[in-house]
């Protein structure tokens, strides 16, 4: 392992970091957008619903692997080291308990409004992979933070 | 009973004469983890812990106390 590959692991874990609070935020404001879209019936609406599936598959992936797939086997090793490993831990805990929240937030919703079955998935879908990577990304600049 | 612990990490490694990045290199880590170690944001595993001391040169223990 060389200096190199360390400065490189750092910038790619700053750069994933920040791209992860970034994409989260424009994954939650994309499926805000669409809200109330059960089936598409336009082309910017079908465009957006689309947009919606591919960031959430893209921010499930990044969460999972944690990138940097076409690295060599060091830097990706230092990329996805024991606090990495611990913050997505951290990360998939507070996705976890937003699900559970919007849950309850949809149940109590779909008392006085209809709620597509399509719609539930999306939000609950949304809060899961949003939560997580926004979280997973503010833990990891905290970490690279010098205190 | 809540126990803490703690760790003396930075002052060994200061002891040295390394930075974050040169003890991380030598344990094959990122310097990040050695931060949130130093920190005590992060808990290293005992694989960890016995890797940092011995890249130190000393007992585990007197690197990692539990605290009462």
């Amino acid at each position: 392992m060389s200096a190199e590959e360390m400065a490189l692991a750092e910038k790619l874990t700053r750069r994933r970091a920040r791209m992860c609070i970034i994409l989260g935020l424009f994954f939650i404001a994309t499926m805000a957008s669409s809200l109330g879209v059960d089936v598409p019936t336009s082309r910017p609406e079908t465009v957006k619903i689309a947009a919606w599936i591919v960031w959430a598959a893209m921010l499930l992936f990044i969460l999972a692997t944690g990138g940097g797939l076409l690295r060599g086997k060091t830097v990706r090793a230092l990329m996805n080291d024991d606090s990495t490993i611990d913050n997505r831990r951290r990360a998939m805990v507070a996705g976890f308990w937003a699900t559970v929240a919007s849950a309850f937030a949809l149940y109590a919703i779909s008392l006085f409004e209809p709620v597509s079955g399509r719609e539930a998935i999306r939000l609950l879908l949304s809060a899961a992979v949003g939560a997580s990577i926004i979280g997973f990304g503010k833990l990891e600049l905290r970490s690279l933070r010098n205190d | 009973m809540t126990d803490r612990l703690e760790n003396t990490l930075r002052q060994a490694r200061n002891a040295k004469g390394w930075t974050q990045a040169e003890l991380a290199e030598r344990v094959a880590v990122s310097r990040k983890t050695i931060n949130t170690v130093e920190n005590g944001v992060f808990i290293p595993s005992t694989l960890l812990a016995l890797k940092l001391a011995h890249a130190l040169g000393r007992p585990v223990e007197t690197l990692f106390t539990l605290v009462e």
